[in-house]
């Protein structure tokens, strides 16, 4: 697993490549840790070069959801296919965190 | 100056000699029964002869120097004393002592009996501390001191005094050097034994709670087949395996009323303890919400409004759950974030349960469950199950997945529920062989069997 985090304005993007399971989440979580000390209020999870994401990984994001909620800031999914968008669809993580196509479409906020 | 750094040099060889094997020994089955203070009769003697052997050896390996022998025969005593008791040590002492005597010299009396007290000293530390290793600095010292002593006595009772000062200024610094280090590379082996020891045996206390939680995971789900023998309707069966001592996976099932069946599977995000804690919560909430006699929307939506309060983990579980109706064969279900089950016929034709729309309980308040209705002809199937299932990886790390489950539920040729579950669990066994478990398995299989019997009711 690859990530690679990049911090805008009011937003950051972080693109994770491979294979988010119980192996690499502990990776994740500690290095996504680091993105929240800019207090983007939007992060955008760039997902199009992940093969694979588990129910560790799905826990991650849930947990980084929930902490930026509480200072109303939020998660958005961006670029999901194959495996990993039928694991987010299957899990209903779909009806509370807003997909977009790319991350364009997510900075921009529109569907 | 060269002649007492050879001296140190030739004392800290044969002090070598005696930790290694002092280090030996206390990898032996013996020496753990002395640190378990188990110090019978004939550990003590075994301690009291192998400590004098070492004394006498360094008598044996000292370097004569005028008419006296600069040597390290008190190591062996203090640490016998150190490690089983005055007893002990002066038994040693006696052994290094009288051999000391028999070789005689003009410091005799001093040397045999500082190698005695040696082991005394040793010993009372050893009583004094009830048993407990003084540590390296405190062996050091002690050691040091028990070497000082040595010199007081050979000044005391040494004559001619003049003769016996130029000998103590010549030995006192390499002597006080060897004994000093031997004793503090020895102690410091015994302070990582029982280190290790600590170590080794806090290990087991969790692995012996880890066996006891398993137990009681694995007796909070029914676990007596056949569940229900009174009741020819249905037959239901199921196998829980988590993939360490303790999963976050579960099944459950029991009468609401007279009639209806609840089943449900599910899986919580991770393993371990962490999962199974969540898992005993999830269960017993699931379990108080369906006895009130609500539908299984309204079960779904309500434990999760109760999981997610005060849930900052990012813990998730995901459930299918159904209500059967024992005597018409109906099932009303839903599911949260949950891969719905497998319908088989008495054919084997097998088909996915139509889903029902829900997420995975736990992540967000106020979520709304689907409910469906399917109605279990005679012989049919209802085959639950979780993603450790599916995601069985075989050697070449690929998935068994959903065709897998498929093909294997195709080739069953019973109908009982238990021969499913356990054909699912061999064939996905099979094909995870030499692979170690990655994550926890559940099947519940329900079969229902009663006639139609054509009267509404």
């Amino acid at each position: 697993m690859k990530i690679n985090i990049a911090n805008e304005q009011d937003y950051s993007v972080i693109t994770v490549t491979g294979r988010l399971d119980t192996v690499t989440a502990p990776d994740f979580e500690k290095e996504c840790a680091a993105c929240k000390e800019t207090e983007a209020q939007r992060i955008i999870l760039d997902f199009a070069a992940l093969d694979y994401i588990s129910s560790a990984g799905l826990r991650c994001i849930l947990a980084m959801a929930k902490k930026i909620k509480k200072t109303g800031g939020s998660v958005m999914l961006c670029g999901i296919s194959g495996l990993v968008e039928e694991v987010i669809k299957v899990s209903g993580f779909d009806s509370f965190l807003p997909i977009f196509e790319n991350v364009e479409q997510a900075v921009r906020g529109e569907a | 100056m060269q002649s007492m750094i050879q001296l140190i040099l030739d004392l800290i060889n044969s002090m070598a000699v005696i930790v290694v094997l002092a280090y030996v020994l206390t990898r032996s089955e013996f020496y753990n029964q002395v640190l378990e203070n188990k110090v019978t009769v004939k550990n003590r003697a075994c301690l009291i002869l192998i400590f004098g052997v070492f004394s006498i050896y360094g008598t044996l390996r000292g370097i004569e120097m005028m008419g006296a022998i600069a040597n390290i025969r008190d190591l062996g005593p203090t640490i016998a004393g150190l490690v089983g008791g005055p007893m002990v040590g002066i038994g040693a002492g006696l052994i290094g002592g009288i051999h000391r005597y028999s070789l005689g010299g003009f410091t005799v009396e001093a040397c045999s009996l500082s190698t005695v007290l040696a082991g005394l000293i040793g010993g009372w530390i050893y009583q004094l501390r009830k048993g407990k290793f003084v540590g390296v600095s405190g062996a050091i010292l002690l050691s040091v001191g028990i070497e000082l002593l040595h010199f007081a006595l050979a000044l005391l009772l040494s004559h001619p005094f003049s003769q016996a000062w130029v000998l103590v200024q010549k030995v006192i610094v390499p002597m006080v050097i060897a004994n000093g280090l031997g004793m503090g590379i020895f102690a410091f082996m015994i302070v990582n034994l029982l280190k290790e020891r600590e170590t080794e045996a806090a290990k087991r206390l969790i692995e012996g709670e880890l066996q006891v939680a398993r137990q009681i995971q694995q007796s909070i789900v029914p676990h007596i087949f056949p569940a229900f023998p009174e009741r020819p309707e249905f037959e239901v069966h199921a196998i829980l395996e988590p993939a360490k001592e303790v999963g976050g996976d579960f099944y459950d099932f029991f009468f609401m009323d007279d009639d209806h069946l609840f089943f449900v599977v599910g899986d919580v995000s991770g393993k371990g303890v962490p999962a199974s804690l969540f898992m005993a919560v999830t269960r017993t909430l699931l379990r108080a919400k369906a006895e009130q006699g609500m539908g299984p929307d309204e079960i779904l939506s309500s434990v999760n409004n109760e999981l997610c309060r005060d849930n900052d983990t990012g813990m998730f579980v995901t459930i299918f759950c159904g209500i059967l109706d024992i005597h018409s064969g109906e099932v009303i279900y839903s599911c949260g974030g949950h891969d719905s089950p497998f319908v088989r016929d008495q054919e084997g034709r097998v088909e996915v349960l139509p889903p029902a729309k829900g997420p995975a309980l736990g992540a967000m308040e106020d979520m709304v469950f689907q409910s469906k209705g399917y109605v279990l002809q005679k012989g049919k199937t209802l085959i639950l199950y979780t993603d450790g299932v599916t995601e069985a990886m075989s050697r070449t790390e690929d998935f068994w997945g959903k065709e897998g489950l498929m093909d294997s539920l195709c080739g069953i040729r019973e109908i009982a529920a238990s021969s499913i579950t356990s054909k699912i669990l061999g064939d996905v066994r099979h094909f995870a062989v030499d692979t170690s478990q990655y994550d926890d398995i559940t099947i519940l299989a329900l079969t229902y069997l009663k006639e139609d019997d054509g009267i509404e009711n």
